[in-house]
């Protein structure tokens, strides 16, 4: 496969999570958490996917793994349509593609065992034929996250969250995945930790050829991990494209905002900040036109009539907004 | 929390010892009711022999230690076999029913829709028959006897446990180590055993120590009403009701039959009252908002 | 900086909480000293179980009790020993002298009583004032803390408003008595960054039209660097680093400051790899002795493991819990020299 190849692409996809009231649980209406994005990650590079609660991220990434069914579109990975897949070709795939989550108390089960925990993908997917090869490599797959044998057989509640997510980061490598999902990997743990979990997450990377999709909703931690990155608000990607030049030369109002909001860890910055006004409007009825519209400092007429276009600006630098077109 | 860390804190909870300890003396008298109260006939170990056909309860006496009944029923030799006789219904109706609960409550949580819908209307259904009336009549069709009996608590009495198990998998089925195990492609069989079951069952299994004591109760109350163990069978509910017509003692004196109430009485109230006793050490060990204090 | 007079507005000493419970004593807060000036914003930065909240429940005087329990120390305010006060007299304090924020503003909410109710309460229990003019004040609040229309929402219940509003609300209540001292928990670390910036900014305006002291309690050292004037860094249950906020982030002396400093990731600055600190938060239960950061620390001896630190004051204003504070110089430099290279 060339370097260069998406190993995942995402067309039009949507998820819309029916609102519904009354007896009779009749639908008066749709959270629409996911709406019409597209996006590509390239085999081995890391995409960051950020944006603030609410705004999809986190079930853009469920919806790709199928944890939810998608209301429409198309996720190709490696070529194949996962969401067209029946259920015994997914379970199939789902060795190719795996999920870390935020919580590293909430994602383990606390009446297994590690050894039980990482030993769960290689059962499902009979990687091993009897119980000393399976204690084999989950003792090879724990030292790789930087935990000892000792632990094989304690349980979850005896650990700290930091080496709680490193057991997590455990079990979605024992099926030796391709595309790993990392849903706000490290926002629940402390600051000295997140560092040592986001080396690890790296060295992965670097050792097995990874690729990750990293949702988060700090901009410091996905830029220091990211190759590229997209920016979602309110369902929509409004912005993608390389580090760099998303955090020197953001294009959409809202990435600069997003960027001039973060409290900087130095007293003697200078700060010209953008604060936006208002709330993130409610997905069940958002704002016509651009949905940042009610929010955005340079808002004019058209913004709140049509919905902008989301293209290329140069170098796969892409953005929607009715000022850039100007 | 691991099982012997709750066995452990069973034992040094005093009230659940006493529960504990309670029920260890019954299961003693049980498993070893042969020896204390060898049988006349080894074929029909449950029917009660008689000390003769007076029909006035006698008081305790040589070789009667706990007197005779109503129709000079052994009331020591009915006490001793009815202990079997109440764990036999205890544990077949809890069993029974729990497990009927357990399967229709997981089922309907974990596939939701209209498995769900169906399901739980259902169980409106049965939920909305008054439990004692539903039992009563269901044994009168059946035809007296313990089995009917059993029949009737287990039709019944499954409900309560079907909506507790359906709340809690509801609530663990969107846990993240659900959705993990999920994404890494395991069946549904091995996410409700694994995941699922494994995770819920403590509260479910709190309830089935609580209603053990109350099954034996309501059996009680249906053999007390009549439509129950046939008579002379070996059964505590049994015993009472054929005290029912002496309760209120002789001409001289309120307690004149007063084994003929007690002894029964005091049975089932120790074998219930041990249950709960367990249950509720069970529910302090496993109830997470109490563990916080320590 | 305007301070208002020499004398400390708070003044903790030696303070020690403990929590005496089934599986030992937790020492959450384990000597504990700063000061916090008239109008100054003291930053309390640390990472979870370091004891910040817990010292700034003690100050309010809502340690639960049992199993928690002040064992020494004292908390001076205005002249007073707070931890002599009875539970009544600590009533009087809480709300109308010191009040608190928390991270979550839907659980200090009451969710069946109107937002203008539970204002209005607060401010009928420490002023002297009827109900009309209660409400008054409140809307009067609400407006002062930016909240739109503020006479329709005076009326909306908690679960009406969205979390930022919310913080906003809580906000407006902890300062309808005017008091000498707000202690913010964790105030936006629920939020949003955009909704963050607007309540941080909030609070720094606040805080020049009031004139009161803040105690910012946060993990985030950015949100420190933005609204704190001096700094006490937390580990363990104790101040490990206390000075003003340029020469604590220009200048940091503790290891573990320096290495807390290291280990997050920049927006300004590309690195290759981040520099994490080895090791775990120790477990309350189970502090290792001697310096409690001797585990985790590059310049670690066995005295270190030994013998624990006391807060030593190191140039005039800047106090540090070291040992080897000075050794750091050494390994600042050997980091400024591979980046060099790089």
């Amino acid at each position: 496969m060339a370097a260069n190849e998406n190993l995942l692409e995402i067309k039009n996809l949507k998820k819309y999570f029916p609102v519904k009231a009354g007896v009779f649980k009749k639908t008066v209406g749709h959270v629409k958490a996911v709406d019409d994005i597209s996006f590509a990650v390239k085999n081995g590079e890391t995409l960051g996917l950020v944006g603030e609660s609410g705004c999809g991220k986190s079930t853009t990434g469920r919806t790709i793994l199928r944890l939810l069914e998608a209301t429409a579109g198309e996720v190709i990975f490696d070529g194949k349509d996962v969401l067209a897949m029946d259920k015994k070709e997914l379970r199939g795939i789902r060795k190719e593609m795996q999920i870390i989550f935020q919580d590293p108390y909430a994602s383990l089960n606390p009446r297994m065992t590690v050894a039980d925990i990482i030993g769960e993908p290689l059962d499902i997917h009979k990687l091993v034929s009897n119980k000393k090869e399976r204690n084999e490599k989950v003792k090879d797959i724990l030292e790789k996250v930087g935990l000892g044998e000792e632990y094989m057989n304690r349980y979850p509640h005896e650990f700290s969250g930091g080496q709680r997510q490193r057991i997590g980061v455990a079990r979605a490598l024992a099926v030796d995945p391709k595309l790993i999902i990392a849903d706000e990997p490290v926002s629940a743990l402390d600051v000295s930790i997140q560092a040592q979990v986001i080396n690890l997450l790296q060295d992965l990377q670097n050792e097995f050829g990874l690729t990750f999709l990293f949702i988060a909703h700090d901009l410091s931690v996905v830029k220091h991990i990211s190759d590229r990155v997209a920016v979602m608000y309110l369902g929509k990607i409004v912005e993608i494209t390389d580090k760099e030049k998303l955090y020197e030369d953001p294009l959409h109002p809202y990435t600069q905002s997003l960027l001039s909001a973060i409290p900087v860890a130095d007293p003697t910055a200078k700060k010209d900040r953008i604060i936006l006004e208002g709330d993130v409007p409610s997905p069940v009825d958002p704002p016509s036109g651009c949905r940042f519209h009610p929010r955005c400092p340079k808002a004019f007429d058209k913004c709140s009539i049509e919905e902008p276009v989301f293209k290329d600006y140069g170098d796969g630098h892409f953005a929607a907004c009715h000022l850039l077109e100007e | 929390m691991e099982w012997n860390e709750i066995i452990a804190r069973l034992f040094k909870n005093k009230l659940s010892l006493i529960g504990l300890i309670i029920i260890a003396f019954f299961l003693l008298v049980a498993i070893l009711a042969p020896v204390i109260a060898p049988p006349a006939d080894a074929d029909e170990v449950y029917q009660i022999p008689r000390a003769g056909w007076t029909m006035e309860p006698q008081p305790p006496r040589e070789g009667y230690p706990f007197g005779t009944s109503q129709g000079s029923y052994d009331i020591f030799y009915g006490m001793i076999w009815g202990t079997r006789t109440a764990f036999r219904i205890g544990f077949i109706v809890v069993g029974i029913s729990s497990f009927i609960g357990i399967s229709v409550g997981t089922i309907s949580a974990y596939y939701g829709g209209l498995i769900d819908e169906i399901f739980m209307r259902i169980t409106d259904v049965f939920m909305s028959i008054p439990f004692l009336v539903a039992a009563m009549v269901m044994t009168t069709i059946l035809g007296k006897g313990l089995n009917n009996v059993m029949i009737a608590l287990v039709v019944f009495g499954w409900m309560g446990t079907a909506r507790l198990m359906r709340s809690q998998v509801l609530e663990i089925k969107n846990e993240e180590f659900v959705q993990a195990s999920v994404a890494l492609g395991a069946n549904d069989g091995r996410i409700i055993f694994k995941h699922i079951l494994a995770n819920c069952i403590f509260p479910v299994l709190i309830q089935a120590f609580m209603r053990m004591g109350s099954m034996v109760i309501t059996a009680a109350a249906l053999s007390f009403l009549g439509v129950g163990a046939p008579e002379g069978y070996a059964d505590w509910g049994q015993m009472i009701s054929f005290a029912r017509d002496w309760i209120l003692g002789g001409g001289d004196s309120a307690l004149k039959y007063w084994y003929t109430v007690i002894i029964p009485g005091s049975a089932i109230m120790l074998f219930s009252l041990s249950w709960n006793l367990l249950g509720d050490a069970f529910r302090d060990i496993l109830d997470p908002k109490l563990q916080d204090n320590s | 900086m305007n301070f208002l007079s020499k004398e400390p507005l708070v003044q903790v000493k030696g303070l020690k909480t403990h929590f005496f419970t089934e599986e030992g004593v937790v020492k959450a807060v384990d000597g504990v000293d700063f000061e916090i000036n008239p109008g100054e914003t003291l930053g309390v930065v640390g990472e979870s179980g370091c004891g910040k909240s817990v010292t700034s429940l003690s100050i309010m005087g809502l340690v639960e009790s049992p199993p928690g329990k002040i064992v020494e120390g004292e908390i001076n305010f205005q002249g007073t020993d707070l931890t002599k006060l009875s539970q009544k007299e600590m009533r009087k304090i809480r709300g109308n002298d010191i009040s608190m924020i928390f991270q979550e503003p839907m659980t200090s909410l009451n969710p069946v009583y109107t937002i203008g109710n539970q204002i209005s309460e607060a401010i009928m229990l420490h002023k002297k004032v009827n109900k009309e003019e209660a409400k008054r004040q409140s809307i009067e609040m609400l407006e002062k803390v930016g909240i739109p229309l503020p006479e329709q929402r005076v009326n909306e219940y908690p679960h009406q408003l969205s979390g930022g509003m919310r913080q906003r609300v809580m906000i407006a209540m902890s300062l309808s008595c005017d008091p000498q001292l707000l202690i913010a928990d964790e105030p936006t670390t629920a939020l949003d960054v955009t909704i963050q910036a607007q309540i941080l900014e909030l609070m720094n305006d606040l805080k020049e039209s009031y004139g009161m002291a803040i105690m910012m309690i946060t993990h985030d050292l950015g949100v420190i660097a933005e609204v704190s004037d001096r700094v006490a860094v937390m580990y363990a249950g104790k101040v490990v680093e206390y000075t003003d906020v340029e020469t604590l982030f220009k200048d940091p002396e503790h290891p573990y400051t320096w290495g807390l400093m290291n280990s997050i990731p920049k927006l300004d600055q590309t690195v290759e790899r981040l520099e994490a600190i080895p090791g775990s938060v120790p477990s309350p239960l189970n502090f290792p002795s001697g310096c409690k950061y001797n585990n985790r620390c590059p310049l670690a001896t066995d005295k270190c493991r030994e013998i624990e630190p006391e807060l030593e004051t190191i140039s005039e204003g800047h106090q540090v819990r070291c040992w080897h504070y000075k050794e750091l110089e050494r390994l600042k430099n050997e980091r400024a020299e591979t980046a060099k290279i790089k």
